[in-house]
């Protein structure tokens, strides 16, 4: 974080403290909150067993995919942009993981056969996808019957308020994101791709606002705190906004989802 | 290196037609409609359908001498 972060958070987080005169406790409704929890939560839901085959969507480095091939047959990680399966192909190596494969391609065009995997797996991923309804449907061509879906995403809560200013930071923090769904919005959509939803796990992270501005344009940090600072007090105390550590922490919303292939 | 039962379930993104390994670096769609072909750039196949459109008509005989 710049020293201009510092003093700008300062500000506003003072601001921000006066205007709520409250100073928000850390906030978890999961336990499920650390990288590696969600990675294990992930696998869970998967249910690899020896000689299944999965495929991780938007597999990014390849933490996922290297995450689930101890435990079954093996792993293709799909992603699109070059630079993240390089890393990923380098992390791979590093492990000898031996059963994962990448392939650079699109989450809405899988080259993959319908009904040949047992396990999909899309972390962090589908709050970027253009269409999410395609890539559903993708995801539920592949499976096997009785195959198994596990997605964990960015969320949003029920509220409609609330949903449109996270959602509205969290695009201004990455021009790349198209939407983070409800809850209720997984369900359907997914009921829709016509997979049957096993759980939706909501966990919530409240994070320093310098998760949302760092590396972002000036103009765009300037909107991020600006939407923090308009809050109303009811939405502010219902994101948990309160100032910690010299700068300002809000809740941001993820879920874990669980479904498979009737 | 592709694991084979991997490589055994990849399809076409266009066609949805099972793919062949050529030379090690091709993957060829066996559909005589379609006759995409997707690089294998570094040990990872790029399988995007515009990818595949490039080499449509590059012929499977000459893959071998063929850079993309």
């Amino acid at each position: 974080m710049s020293s201009n972060d510092t003093s700008n958070a300062d500000t506003v987080g003072a601001r921000a403290r006066e205007i709520f005169g409250r100073r928000a406790a850390y906030y978890v409704t999961s336990a499920v909150h650390t990288d590696p929890q969600v990675l294990a939560r992930i696998v869970e839901l998967a249910a690899p067993e020896a000689d299944d085959l999965a495929l991780d969507i938007g597999t990014g480095t390849g933490h996922t995919a290297l995450a689930l091939a101890p435990q079954l047959g093996a792993v293709l990680g799909l992603d699109l942009t070059p630079e993240m399966l390089d890393e990923a192909e380098s992390l791979r190596a590093l492990r000898g993981a031996d059963n994962v494969a990448w392939v650079l391609a699109d989450a809405q065009a899988l080259p993959v056969a319908d009904a040949s995997l047992d396990i999909v797996a899309c972390r962090r991923a589908a709050h970027h996808f253009p269409d999410i309804a395609i890539s559903l449907r993708e995801m539920r061509r592949v499976l096997k019957p009785g195959g198994r879906l596990a997605i964990d995403d960015r969320g949003a809560p029920e509220e409609p308020d609330l949903d449109a200013l996270l959602n509205e930071i969290d695009l201004l923090h990455d021009h790349s994101h198209i939407r983070e769904y409800r809850p209720s919005e997984w369900v359907a959509m997914l009921e829709k791709a016509g997979f049957v939803v096993d759980s939706v796990e909501v966990y919530i992270l409240n994070r320093p606002i310098s998760s949302m501005t760092e590396d972002v344009a000036p103009d765009d940090v300037a909107r991020i705190y600006a939407l923090v600072e308009s809050m109303t007090p009811e939405q502010a105390e219902a994101l948990h906004v309160g100032q910690r550590h010299g700068t300002i922490y809000f809740d941001h919303h993820y879920l874990l989802v669980g479904a498979h292939v009737a | 290196m592709l694991h084979e039962e991997l490589l055994a379930i990849l399809v076409c993104p266009s066609c949805r037609t099972k793919v062949t390994l050529m030379h090690d670096r091709w993957l060829v769609c066996q559909n005589e409609e379609c006759r995409r072909k997707y690089p294998i750039k570094d040990g990872i196949p790029i399988m995007l359908v515009e990818e595949g459109t490039k080499h449509i008509d590059v012929p499977v005989e000459d893959l071998d001498e063929y850079e993309p």
